[in-house]
């Protein structure tokens, strides 16, 4: 009987070790809704022999709460492998002990990324001290449908300046109103709207969100910069006859040509919102500009959002062979050709010089319409400070906005408010 | 000595053994989460510092909670926002159930029409609304336009947003309080209505002096419970608004959502929660006093 047990026991042990000899290496991927390694997931799973993806999607709002309360535990059993960051977020992150210190894995090919995002990569920001890699951008520019513009006899060419603009999207509006569609979508749907609105305005006129005094952060936006953009958003809705928008709809009602013009992110002219179209066809429907300026001369300026790839600190103290898998994946998702094959897929602009070379250009211009534009853009794209505080700071910053569109509070003043409160909450 | 029959058996243990699982339920979801908060309101307690936990800085939040003006901003939107949704509620719902109740007839077909703003999810109420309230293309200018009102700013108004949340939050509560006190009225006697007639009294003389009386504590449940909701209310507030603009919609429950899930304070959001949870029990004993001293 108990012979019988033994040897029972050994087929069984042999069998279960067997599979667990050729099982594949379970590697769990964190992300937001469409940021993430999907589009190659089967190519990464061949260039890592033995792995399996595990991609979840979180949406944008609860990812962060999600990745917070996990890695708080500070349990690599409940934490997962990779972990896709919001560029804004790595800061808080960084400052809360959450992400491994990636420098030896990313730095070398850091060397090829445009610098923002190198800089961006890194904490302190160009510190030198990596906590992962930015692995996709975006950038905001001013779109329109051409034929709306020339039913309601505006000129593309007015939406390049400010003085200018004003008078076109009232002309756009009043135009339009009959048919229902809106002249220019303006978004004060929360305070991401200082990012499309306020952010590169006040960039383009030589102002700053926040600059170093003494080796401290204090608010800078409120600089005679500040004020002039501000003005222009005041003047673009009591002049224009602009109406802020309170929720948004992320390019999907600027697609469906519910509004003429529309400041917004790349994505507004992807596929995705132009189900079944190719780049090509999106491209004779639709065009693009840069962001107006308050006179020629004065270079737009746009701003630049992203994610960041990067691995749990409790992987790299408390499961070594995890890390080193976890690491293995990301430097595969981090070559030239990979990155190629996700941007295309995702209609994505790519953060690192060599994706602007051949062969990759020419794949990317095939899927990605406006592609030498937005590349073009993204080189001289500005990004925001990701550091703990951003989204006390972006909130104050918003509210100064709302303050002086809704309320009728004078730039200046709503400005001057929101930089104390900042400099509060920066501990100054 | 006592056996494990012995204390089932006995009538002095019994009862307590039988309230242990009552008990231990109610610490664990509802005491223990409570005592957690108060704990964490009395760290500074941040999403950068979870894995080591905020020190301990005991009334600091609280304090700094009574030096922020943005807090007290929130209690009058909220004053504001809790007053208009509890007379909208009450009215609306007081009239619906007088109907229903003296019209049996049709209300078995009326009450699951009213009944379906109560049933729906706050997140698809917020959703419904913003496109009821939308300034080119909503239902609400559309009639406006149509009688000639014109259109109206509703949610990118400082002074409509707030209103707008109001008639949307009476609209989802309305039917709450129209089942509640049309099951109130319908435990009053016929008695003192015959005698009234009798007497003379006329319908309103009978409602003023006889239903609304009798119906004062069933009121009184009912605006503690409308109270209590809206001024936590923060989900449709979160779809609609945001708090927005300029913060004119930003109602205490949305400046606790803000501070501890935004901006990451988790300390100061916890003493935010407390201090609404002090207003809730003080706001539910007057009630019960005023009511206890009319009865």
């Amino acid at each position: 009987m108990l012979k019988r047990a033994v040897v029972w026991g050994m087929v069984l042990g042999l069998g279960l070790g067997m599979m667990a000899w050729g099982a594949p290496v379970v590697v769990k991927v964190w992300q937001s809704e469409g940021y993430g390694l999907e589009a190659v997931e089967e190519l990464i799973e061949s260039l890592v022999p033995g792995i399996d993806l595990q991609i979840s999607e979180y949406p944008y709002g609860e990812l962060r709460m999600k990745l917070f309360t996990t890695l708080a535990a500070g349990d690599p059993s409940v934490v997962p492998d990779i972990v896709m960051v919001d560029s804004i977020w790595l800061g808080e992150f960084v400052e809360g002990g959450y992400l491994a210190d990636l420098t030896d894995v990313v730095a070398d090919e850091a060397a090829d990324w445009f610098t923002a995002f190198r800089d961006g990569s890194q904490w302190p920001a160009g510190g030198g001290t990596y906590y992962g890699l930015w692995y996709d951008t975006d950038v905001r520019v001013t779109r329109y449908w051409p034929d709306l513009l020339l039913q309601a006899g505006v000129n593309a060419g007015d939406l390049l300046y400010w003085d200018t603009f004003i008078p076109a999207v009232k002309q756009l509006n009043e135009a339009l109103a009959p048919e229902g569609i809106g002249g220019f979508r303006f978004d004060m749907a929360g305070s991401w709207a200082a990012d499309f609105f306020y952010y590169p305005f006040l960039w383009a006129e030589g102002g700053e969100i926040l600059v170093e005094e003494g080796g401290q952060l204090v608010p800078a936006f409120n600089s005679d910069a500040g004020v002039r953009a501000l003005q222009f958003l005041v003047d673009l809705v009591n002049e224009g006859r602009v109406e802020p928008q309170m929720e948004c709809f992320w390019g999907n009602d600027w697609a469906a040509r519910k509004w003429a013009a529309y400041i917004h992110g790349n994505w507004a002219t992807s596929e995705s919102r132009f189900p079944g179209t190719t780049a090509a066809e999106r491209m004779q429907k639709v065009a693009v500009l840069p962001y107006p300026v308050s006179e020629p001369g004065k270079v737009p300026v746009t701003l630049a959002g992203g994610w960041i790839m990067s691995i749990p600190a409790a992987l790299q103290q408390g499961a070594p062979d995890r890390y080193a898998k976890a690491a293995e994946v990301m430097e595969t998702f981090l070559r030239a050709d990979v990155m190629a094959e996700y941007a295309s897929a995702l209609a994505r602009i790519p953060v690192r010089a060599a994706l602007m070379e051949e062969p990759y250009r020419r794949m990317l211009a095939e899927n990605i319409e406006f592609f030498s534009f937005y590349s073009k853009m993204a080189s001289i794209a500005r990004v925001r400070p990701a550091i703990p505080q951003w989204s006390q700071v972006a909130d104050a910053v918003f509210q100064a906005m709302s303050k002086a569109i809704f309320q009728g509070v004078d730039p200046k003043t709503a400005l001057d408010e929101a930089a104390e409160q900042v400099r509060t909450i920066l501990g100054g | 000595m006592l056996t494990p029959k012995g204390i089932l058996s006995s009538e002095r243990t019994l009862p307590y053994l039988l309230l242990v699982p009552l008990i231990v339920l109610m610490f664990t979801v509802t005491l223990f989460p409570f005592l957690w908060n108060f704990y964490v309101s009395m760290h500074d307690l941040k999403t950068t510092n979870l894995l080591t936990g905020g020190p301990f800085v005991g009334l600091a939040n609280y304090f700094k909670l009574f030096r922020d003006p943005t807090f007290f901003h929130s209690l009058g939107v909220s004053a504001y926002f809790v007053l208009g949704s509890m007379v909208g509620q009450f009215g609306l719902g007081l009239l619906l159930a007088l109907i229903l109740h003296y019209h049996p007839g049709p209300a078995r077909f009326f009450r699951v029409i009213f009944v379906i703003p109560w049933i729906l999810s706050a997140l698809i109420i917020g959703y419904s609304w913003i496109w009821m309230y939308n300034y080119r293309f909503g239902l609400v200018n559309s009639l406006l336009r149509l009688m000639g009102l014109g259109p109206i700013r509703w949610l990118n108004n400082m002074k409509m947003a707030l209103w707008a949340l109001v008639i949307a939050n009476i609209w989802r509560g309305t039917p709450f309080t129209m089942l509640f006190l049309e099951a109130a009225l319908k435990t009053i006697p016929r008695e003192p209505y015959e005698a009234a007639r009798v007497d003379g009294a006329s319908p309103w003389q009978r409602f003023l002096y006889i239903t609304l009386p009798l119906l004062r504590p069933a009121i009184a449940i009912n605006l503690i419970l409308v109270t209590m909701w809206t001024f936590n209310l923060f989900d449709t507030i979160l779809v609609m608004t945001k708090g927005g603009p300029a913060n004119a919609t930003l109602t205490t429950a949305m400046y606790m959502y803000k501070s501890a899930f935004e901006y990451g304070l988790l300390g100061y959001g916890s003493a935010i929660t407390i201090v609404m949870l002090l207003i809730n029990a003080l706001l539910a004993v007057l009630y019960f006093r005023t009511v206890g001293r009319q009865r």
